[in-house]
């Protein structure tokens, strides 16, 4: 098929004989015409590939007869065919026109088509299409889209061998319709002739090789038999093969003899049909397996490959069937679609395991080159014309289609989103045109060119901060459309198998990523001394001199200068004693006043003589400040008669809006208790977020002090809301919710209707202190597990287990005790039996023992009654 | 400590996003290679290992999004398979795995960006997908992951969108006294908007963040830490770098409650195109006081306001080529 398409690359001097011929036919080229009688002839001659055709009059053939010639070329040879300059297109178009003409002859349009087609010339009345397609071909890469409405969901579609018909098939559509390059239209309608023959459509059409007179093509009906349409002169059922007796999955035309037909079944066999010998069941190969797709060799025309259920493919050699290759395991699950690469080497099969995987049919070993794994898996994959590397994929219930290049598996090159249901099936018409068909009934021309590279709308770059300032980033600059192949590598170190490049040059590439990324130290956030000061700062209400003098130490050892001096502000703001403001004054003026060599001599006889205190005074004296120190004398506590409002203000928004929140938290909390602090609005977030922030750095604890310190209701029962206490059924596991829907509370369980925590000796719910053996885990009132076992060591439920082991013992030896009592009086006797009283009494036995049972705190017993009630 | 670890050649196709844990101390990547990979830090070391990789989608993965610790090691995914996968770390045989216990698909497009709320919310997530529908889930049962009911929905823009009209993205704002709020890019009208809760819990579309002259790539609401105003970063395809600051316009209602379609006066305030190629992402830093930016220039910028309050680009890091690893 692929091949074909290339094929009737015919040159100026075909065209100008195909001209000419068609001049030659009446307007209304019936099967009188001489053309028509020798065709048959033509056709038998034809069926040894490499005998050449006659230079048959006959026009319509001339792009047949190419295919015919190039079959026997070498796959070198047929890439070079297939490596056609875009500009070779035109004429393809002027043998499309015929073909559509000839194929349609009986009809009205269809003889409008053929005369408009070849007659460049103008010389017929009814040009239009061929002139519109011509308009066309002349403005590139705006047009080839387009979209046609059918009227019918779609499953399958195949082209005439120019490309100018193309056959549409569903479930109740049987249609052809010639394509222009600016859009389509409905030809012919098979559907009448389908019904009378109890079908309406098909499961899948394939085109044959043969255009003009002799086009048939080939359907799946949907009532099973495989119909072969004669097209070229009438619109009839040329033959009908019912020889499968399950249903056909696939059928595919020899790309090099037309009149061979294979055809795939679910009754496990592949059979090839010679469509000339009418009566005569073809070629049977047997397999044990349901065969899901089958394909010929576009090269090699003995060579076919068949896809299976279970997942094998398997190559046979038509010559002689039964040395048919070994199957090979290809995916998991069953060969939904193949296609051989044009040059006949490479084979892409699509699996159910959602992948597409590409194999090299030359290597014995059959390992796959590469691997796509696929979002669905793949309905109908096809290799894109000229681009070795290229494949297009329609995917089960998916709506997309998706353009790969194969050496970058994860990234498609375009994804074509026309449809707006499920794309059943796709097929290129050259290598920028790629056809679909969909479930919503329309038949879609996509231009490739105009479609976006997926991988431009792909981040490329993405960074991210931690609590710690650590960076952790990607980036990746984009180098323009050649980006892909600047980014393509040697394969490295896979078996030399592996390495084949499937454009037949000398090393196999893969694509690499040309993005680079880490995570490194940004120092942006100083978290240590964060941490430090969260730990060490105080935030005790009580004196907010200490409190501030000590967090200015903190601040100042965390390097946290700023921070340190707003504390010794503050310390100064709400210090009862005026003098110690002077004290920092008086200081500050010394060592301003003092020249450093004074102070350095003055420090030097004070590391001698520590304790003398006279001699430090005597220095301290020294600096002539007498106006501070006069001061400094009176140690009468001055009130403040100035508030400090609106610089605490200040000071918090400015903290706030640097996202310091540690600083207007913490100032906050060591103000509390002062009168002529300022309400805060906000400072439930600045709680918030700081709280939050410590939990980051896994400061439980003393998130924990701040969140209790806090006067903010909201804040300081934060703890509470946050914890959540969950008691699930103690026979199902299911958690106990009440939030649900008919929930019956906490005193049944949901799921199985059983009565939670009940007493095994009354059977009703334990409303209140409920004890339970830990072993056997049978749970009772306090008052009745204490009566029980006072007369019994076994388990109330008659689980058989001795809940109370020492419940025997005791009794055993109050029993003996009493005995001996009786017997021999002894002092320690009653200490001891008061000893094992009172365990009795407090339902711990001995505290040793493994086997205890605890009368324990009822979580759900401690919540407000009108929970449940 | 302050080793550099670097991703390079990890996965097999671009990394799309680059996700750190509530703590800071796990690192999500995720790539069009389907592949998520967990990261650890080393303190000892001063290293980030990867000591786990997992395929993920059957499509590009796009993003992730860490839940909260209290609920367990959670992470959400979104790709192109149009699902949205709520992960969960679990422990066989010591052995740690990544188990899928929730898909979430019924989006018909690609979901574009998924986000945790914030904690106070409880456990919820937010995805928007390529249909321009954002959806809003909530794990009923936390105590198991596997059943997410979807509690809101509602569309970015007039109409329906599809995939190729560009993307989507959302961030919630993550303060806990205010109405639920989240900044979303809306794909074809080139604006972000802020949706809120009203009254009725119904989220309504309310300030626009326009100037835009492209698709807005991406949105990050910063973290408040009570400051007085909000501040909101977008990534444009147009290459430029946007900050909005949302100052109080009601009387005292904006961010303590209350409800208006109109509570905030948004500004510009920063606009900046030293990328000089489109924009991906932005994402701020834990106290909201730093913006960092990546764009197709191959370039990470830092943002930060000067004292006088206004933004300057503070750093750039990009990957050279060769031992030497970073600039800055």
């Amino acid at each position: 098929m692929l091949k074909l398409r290339k094929d009737p690359t015919i040159p100026p001097s075909a065209a100008t004989v195909t001209t000419s011929t068609t001049t030659a036919f009446p307007v209304s080229p019936r099967r009188g015409a001489p053309a028509g009688d020798t065709r048959p002839g033509a056709a038998r001659q034809r069926s040894s590939p490499k005998t050449t055709r006659p230079t048959n009059p006959a026009s319509l053939s001339s792009g047949a007869s190419t295919a015919s010639m190039a079959s026997t070329q070498a796959s070198s040879n047929a890439a070079t065919a297939l490596s056609m300059p875009q500009g070779t297109v035109g004429p393809i178009t002027t043998t499309g026109g015929s073909a559509g003409g000839s194929g349609s002859a009986g009809t009205g349009s269809g003889t409008d088509a053929f005369s408009g087609g070849p007659s460049g010339s103008g010389s017929m009345p009814n040009q239009q299409p061929t002139t519109t397609t011509r308009q066309g071909k002349g403005s590139p890469k705006t047009t080839g889209s387009f979209k046609f409405d059918t009227n019918g969901a779609l499953w399958a579609l195949s082209a005439s061998p120019d490309f100018s018909m193309v056959a549409v098939v569903g479930r109740d559509v049987l249609k052809i319709l010639s394509v222009t390059d600016s859009g389509a239209e409905e030809t012919i309608n098979l559907k009448t002739v389908g019904i009378r023959n109890n079908f309406a459509g098909s499961m899948d059409v394939k085109w044959g090789p043969m255009i003009g007179r002799d086009a048939k093509i080939a359907t799946i009906g949907t009532n099973g038999p495989i119909v072969i349409w004669d097209i070229g002169t009438h619109n009839k059922i040329d033959r009908t093969i019912k020889e499968h007796t399950r249903s056909v999955n696939r059928i595919c035309f020899s790309p090099q003899d037309p009149n061979m037909l294979l055809s795939a079944s679910s009754d496990s066999t592949v059979r090839l049909w010679d469509l000339r010998a009418r009566d005569k069941t073809g070629l049977v190969m047997e397999t044990k397996d349901i065969v899901r797709e089958v394909q010929f060799n576009p090269v090699s025309m003995h060579d076919i490959v068949a896809g299976y259920e279970s997942g094998n493919i398997q190559r046979w050699d038509l010559r002689n069937l039964s040395i048919s290759e070994k199957k090979f395991m290809a995916h998991m699950g069953f060969v939904t679609s193949l296609d051989y690469h044009p040059n006949g080497r490479f084979l892409a099969s699509g699996g159910r395991d959602r992948t597409i995987k590409i194999w090299d049919m030359e290597d014995e070993k059959r390992r796959e080159i590469h691997t796509i794994p696929t979002i669905q898996y793949t309905s109908k994959v096809q290799w894109r014309p000229n681009k070795p590397y290229h494949l297009a994929a329609s995917f089960k219930d998916e709506s997309i289609v998706q353009v790969f290049d194969v050496r970058r598996p994860y990234v498609p090159l375009h994804v074509i989103s026309q449809h707006d249901k499920d794309a059943t099936s796709i097929l290129w018409r050259d290598t920028d045109v790629l056809w679909t068909v969909s479930k919503d009934k329309t038949f879609t021309s996509t231009h490739i060119k105009g479609q976006a590279l997926s991988s431009d709308l792909l981040p490329s770059g993405k960074a991210a901060m931690n609590c710690y300032g650590q960076l952790a980033f990607t980036v990746s600059a984009k180098g323009g459309s050649d980006s892909f192949e600047r980014d393509l590598v040697p394969r490295p170190g896979r078996p030399a198998a592996r390495s084949v490049a499937l454009d037949g040059s000398q090393e196999a590439t893969v694509y690499r990523t040309r993005q680079r990324g880490g995570v490194f130290d940004s120092e942006l956030f100083n978290h240590e001394a964060f941490i430090y000061c969260a730990q060490n700062y105080s935030i005790e209400t009580g004196n907010v001199r200490d409190a501030c003098e000590h967090n200015a130490n903190i601040a100042w050892q965390a390097n946290r200068y700023r921070d340190s001096q707003t504390w010794t502000a503050l310390k100064l703001f709400y210090s009862d004693m005026v003098e110690s403001a002077l004290v920092v004054s008086q200081v500050d003026a010394t060592t301003s006043e003092a020249p450093p060599q004074t102070k350095a001599k003055d420090e030097e006889p004070q590391d001698d003589s520590d304790s003398d205190s006279d001699a430090s005074e005597a220095r301290i004296a020294r600096p002539a400040v007498p106006s501070l120190f006069a001061i400094k004398v009176s140690d009468a506590p001055v009130k403040r008669n100035w508030s400090h409002d609106d610089t605490i203000r200040n000071l918090l928004e400015y903290y706030a809006e640097q996202g310091e929140v540690q600083m207007c938290v913490t100032v906050l909390l060591v103000l509390a208790d002062e009168k002529d602090v300022p309400e805060f609005a906000r400072s439930q977030q600045w709680f918030g977020s700081y709280i939050d922030l410590l939990s980051r750095f896994k400061l439980w604890s003393i998130a924990t002090a701040v969140s209790q310190a806090c006067q903010d209701p909201s804040i300081h029962t934060m703890n509470q809301d946050s914890t959540t206490i969950h008691t699930s059924c103690s026979s199902c596991m299911k958690p106990i919710l009440t939030r649900a829907q008919n929930s019956s509370g906490f005193w049944a369980c949901d799921r199985c209707r059983k009565v939670l925590s009940s007493c095994s000796v009354c059977h009703k719910t334990v409303r209140g202190i409920f004890t339970w053996c830990t072993h056997c885990s049978h749970g009772f009132h306090l008052q009745h597990a204490q009566e029980w076992f006072s007369q019994s060591a076994e388990c109330p439920t008659g689980c058989g287990h001795q809940c109370f082991p020492e419940m025997l013992k005791i009794q055993q030896e109050q029993e003996q005790l009493a005995l001996l009592q009786q017997q021999t009086p002894d002092d320690d006797t009653p200490n001891d039996s008061m000893h094992h009283h009172h365990h009795h009494h407090q339902h711990h036995p001995r505290p040793q023992q493994e086997q205890v049972s605890h009368a324990v705190y009822n979580p759900i017993a401690a919540l407000p009654y009108s929970t449940f009630s | 400590m302050n080793q550099v670890t670097k991703f390079d050649g990890t996965h097999e196709d671009l990394i799309h996003d680059v996700t750190f844990n509530y703590y800071g101390n796990r690192l999500a990547t995720c790539s069009s290679d389907q592949k998520i990979k967990i990261w650890d830090y080393n303190e000892t070391e001063g290293i980030w290992e990867s000591n786990i990789s997992f395929k993920a989608h059957s499509c590009a993965v796009l993003k992730t999004s860490w839940a909260h610790p209290e609920y367990g090691q959670v992470l959400a995914s979104c790709s192109f398979d149009r699902s949205v996968i709520v992960w969960e770390e679990s422990y066989h045989d010591a052995a740690k795995k990544w188990t899928a216990i929730a898909t979430l698909r019924d989006g018909n497009g690609t979901v574009q960006d998924v986000e945790f709320a914030p904690n106070h919310l409880g456990l919820r997530l937010a995805i928007v997908a390529a249909d321009g529908q954002v959806k809003i889930y909530e794990a009923m049962d936390v105590t198991s992951l596997a059943h997410w009911t979807m509690i809101d929905s509602f569309p970015v823009g007039e109409g329906p969108s599809k995939d190729e009209e560009g993307n989507h993205c959302l961030s919630w704002c993550t303060s806990k006294f205010t109405s639920q709020m989240m900044v979303v890019g809306c794909a074809k009208d080139h604006v972000a908007k802020i949706f809120r809760q009203d009254h009725n819990n119904k989220w309504q579309a309310c300030e626009v963040l326009g100037g835009h002259g492209g698709v807005v790539h991406d949105v990050s609401w910063a973290p408040n830490m009570g400051r007085s105003y909000h501040l909101i970063a977008t990534a444009c395809k147009d290459g430029h770098v946007r900050i909005f600051k949302l100052t109080d316009d009601s009387q005292g209602g904006a961010l303590t409650g209350g409800w208006s379609r109109k509570m905030f006066n948004v500004t510009c305030i920063a606009d900046f195109a030293d990328h000089n190629a489109e924009v991906w992402r932005v994402e701020w830093n834990i106290t909201g006081t730093i913006l960092s930016s990546s764009g197709d220039d191959g370039k990470v910028r830092l943002w930060k306001a000067t004292y006088t309050g206004d933004w300057k680009c503070m750093s750039v890091v990009s990957a050279e080529d060769g031992p030497s690893a970073f600039q800055r």
